[in-house]
């Protein structure tokens, strides 16, 4: 398919339209990486790209061909990785980045905070420390709010976040909630006393209790340490509500759509569709899927068609073919091709129901299938091969 | 390999989702058994995956459950979890109940950090130390990173260091750090990215942890659909048909195809495979290669034909 056929057809009129792209689900472990698929096929028809990453696997700078990649968007060479796609490229440019959750926090809390002295004083608490490295969930929401900046900074056309394979595709939608849960209202008044007003307020008091109880638990340097914390953080929960908001309201425009990666497993295909229903109760309705290393064409009518082969006519053919005498040897083989071809054909079958139980349930038309291809899909040129087969099937 | 890992007291099972890291530690628990250990398998999970697994008909959940003789298996629950551990420190399981289940005071422990993983590695310690379990398999959540996640005693420990708490993570740490007690197995398939990852897995974790990475276990490795004398015959076959020169009778072709599809996933992973070894042998990793099971080879069940995979030697 040529790049002008790509830039005529409807399907890539409505990616030209797109702004940005979330690639998630469980079924991208070892197989091709959509995201970066797409992000290339984009610059391909002309248009400026940078992709996400939060992985700390690498697997996009693997299948850019690179060893790292920065923490800031960098342009890919698409030149140095092939003179003709970077042709084809004209004046589309791909960028990628490889998101640093601790550096990225820290970029945001410096960005909402009302001066220099509230930075330093969450900066320096021991809390904040351990709660930029080790909150779970903290990737996503680094990620989602880089999907934003780099959205709103005009200096890309499309913006294509790839979020790592998780078993549960939900962890993306529902981690970074789980930070402004932490820094909720409620918690942090509970900890705060200067809140609660009049006489009675003060005498009930929940707070000295519970402070005092998880003085036992986590000691007392450490209570006050996260008095501390929710003490300092009180002035960038503001704008952090305000930024979760903004971030929600691109996740739901029509104009970003999500990808949700699987495979050809009933279990991963129901954890894809759970997924889907969760987007679609968000409001969220551009959402495809893509169904990674489907395995298809082999069956047994191919054999049967082709009317089955004698061990004596086979003994004959690869006497005339090949350099085997033995005929014992022959017959093994003849054996070991059909009981592997049967493998194959199950493992087809296998693939088509769970395919089919994906699609009973969230319709055809929304399925794109990749094949299992022969090799992995690890550089810029396998990977133009899958942007092509996700866009002729219209993904 | 694995009898001697068999005689630790604690292995922790990781993985990427998708490269079957479930199946595999089922499998493991159960040769463990077969083999005599006293094993519990617990997992971390919304939805366990040992039940179908392991056949635990609906019924794993927090407490530990005897599947098979010597065999037990248990879901932690992280909400029990933390019950468990708040308990230690405040004076009665009611007022730990209350401050648990408390609306704020939940969303707090929810959702502060290291707290949830802390009260599950808790809890595994403290299963540990119940005599009926010899061995404790670990299936680490493939959400998540599992280098974040075994990080968090230490963390915690260095964090509060006084107090209740901060002993038990230190604690905690030391028992992961010490390869008497503990051995952290590796889940990986032959492709790229998984490859990539376990070798950067490794190097983590002996950095961060302390820990070295006992053994790899390479999954779903696709055999040669013929043996090495039938080989070069098929190659040769398979260039005739595919020049057009030769048209074979029947479904030969297609045969043929199947056949070659095959030799060439099978050279593909084997180049995986070497890749692995090359990287980690030198640092006493040990290998154990999964052949793939095709679905016709599944008769007696996925997670006993792994368990009977497991302790053939490997081919190269």
């Amino acid at each position: 398919m040529s790049t002008s056929q790509h830039r005529d057809s409807p399907i890539a009129r409505l990616l030209a339209r797109r702004r940005g792209l979330v690639c998630c689900g469980s079924g991208g472990v070892g197989g091709p990486p959509p995201a970066a698929a797409r992000a290339l096929q984009a610059a391909l028809a002309g248009r400026r790209v940078v992709v996400i990453t939060i992985d700390p696997a690498k697997r996009l700078a693997n299948s850019l061909g690179l060893e790292t990649l920065a923490d800031q968007p960098q342009r890919i060479d698409l030149a140095a990785l092939d003179p003709s796609i970077a042709e084809q490229a004209g004046q589309g440019e791909l960028w990628a980045m490889m998101l640093d959750v601790k550096a990225g926090f820290d970029d945001l809390v410096r960005r909402m905070a009302p001066d220099a002295g509230a930075v330093k004083r969450i900066m320096d608490n021991r809390v904040y420390r351990l709660l930029s490295t080790a909150l779970h969930g903290m990737h996503e929401y680094v990620a989602t709010q880089k999907l934003f900046e780099l959205h709103s900074s005009g200096d890309f056309d499309l913006v294509v976040l790839d979020t790592p394979p998780t078993k549960n595709a939900l962890d993306f939608l529902e981690a970074p909630g789980l930070l402004s849960r932490f820094l909720d209202r409620r918690v942090i008044r509970f900890f705060l006393p200067a809140d609660s007003k009049g006489l009675l307020g003060r005498i009930l008091q929940p707070v000295v209790v519970v402070q005092r109880l998880l003085a036992r638990i986590l000691g007392e340097q450490f209570t006050r340490d996260l008095v501390e914390f929710f003490d300092a953080v009180q002035t960038i929960i503001e704008p952090f509500q305000q930024r979760g908001e903004m971030v929600e309201f691109i996740l739901q425009d029509p104009l970003t759509s999500f990808i949700i990666v699987t495979s050809p497993d009933t279990r991963r295909a129901d954890e894809a569709f759970y997924f889907h229903e969760k987007l679609t109760a968000l409001g969220q309705a551009e959402v495809s899927f893509v169904v990674n290393r489907v395995c298809t064409g082999f069956s047994q009518e191919h054999i049967d068609e082709a009317g089955q082969i004698s061990a004596a006519d086979f003994e004959r053919l690869v006497a005339a073919m090949a350099p085997i005498t033995d005929a014992q040897g022959t017959r093994q083989l003849l054996q070991l091709l059909q009981a592997h071809y049967g493998r194959l054909i199950d493992l087809a079958g296998r693939d088509l129901q769970g395919v089919r139980h994906l699609s009973d349930r969230v319709g055809r038309r929304l399925l794109h299938l990749v094949p299992l291809f022969r090799e992995d899909v690890h550089d810029i040129r396998q990977l133009r091969r899958l942007g092509d087969h996700l866009v002729e099937q219209g993904a | 390999m694995l009898s001697r890992l068999f005689q630790r007291r604690l292995i922790f099972v990781t993985g990427k989702g998708g490269v079957g890291k479930s199946s595999v530690t089922a499998a493991m628990g159960l040769l463990a058994s077969q083999q005599g250990r006293r094993v519990l398998v617990c997992e971390m999970d919304v939805f366990s995956a040992m039940d179908p697994l392991l056949g635990g008909g609906g019924r794993v959940g927090h407490e530990p459950l005897e599947v098979s003789p010597g065999l037990s298996v248990c879901n932690i629950d992280r909400s029990q979890a933390l019950v468990t551990l708040v308990s230690r420190f405040v004076p009665s399981r009611r007022i730990s109940r209350t401050l648990v289940t408390n609306k704020v005071t939940r969303l707090f422990f929810e959702t502060a950090p290291g707290v949830g993983v802390l009260s599950l590695l808790h809890q595994v310690r403290r299963l540990m130390h119940e005599p009926e379990h010899e061995l404790i398999l670990v299936d680490l959540p493939s959400t998540g990173h599992a280098i974040t996640f075994l990080r968090v005693p230490e963390v915690l420990h260095k964090m509060l260091r006084k107090g209740g708490v901060a002993e038990m993570a230190g604690r905690l740490a030391q028992d992961l750090r010490d390869p008497e007690v503990t051995a952290l197995v590796v889940v990986s398939l032959p492709e790229e990215m998984p490859v990539n990852e376990t070798i950067e897995l490794h190097q983590v974790a002996r950095e961060k942890l302390g820990m070295s990475t006992e053994l790899v276990i390479v999954n779903m490795v696709r055999p040669s659909p013929v043996s090495a004398q039938q080989r070069e015959a098929l190659e040769f076959l398979a260039e005739r048909v595919e020049r057009g020169g030769v048209q074979p009778p029947g479904g030969v072709a297609r045969l043929v195809e199947g056949g070659e599809i095959g030799l060439g996933w099978n050279k593909q992973d084997r180049r995986y495979v070497e890749r692995l070894h090359s990287a980690l042998q030198e640092h006493g990793v040990h290998f154990v290669e999964v052949p793939y099971v095709y679905e016709t080879d599944r008769e007696q069940g996925l997670v006993q034909r792994i368990a009977q995979l497991l302790q053939q030697p490997v081919a190269s």
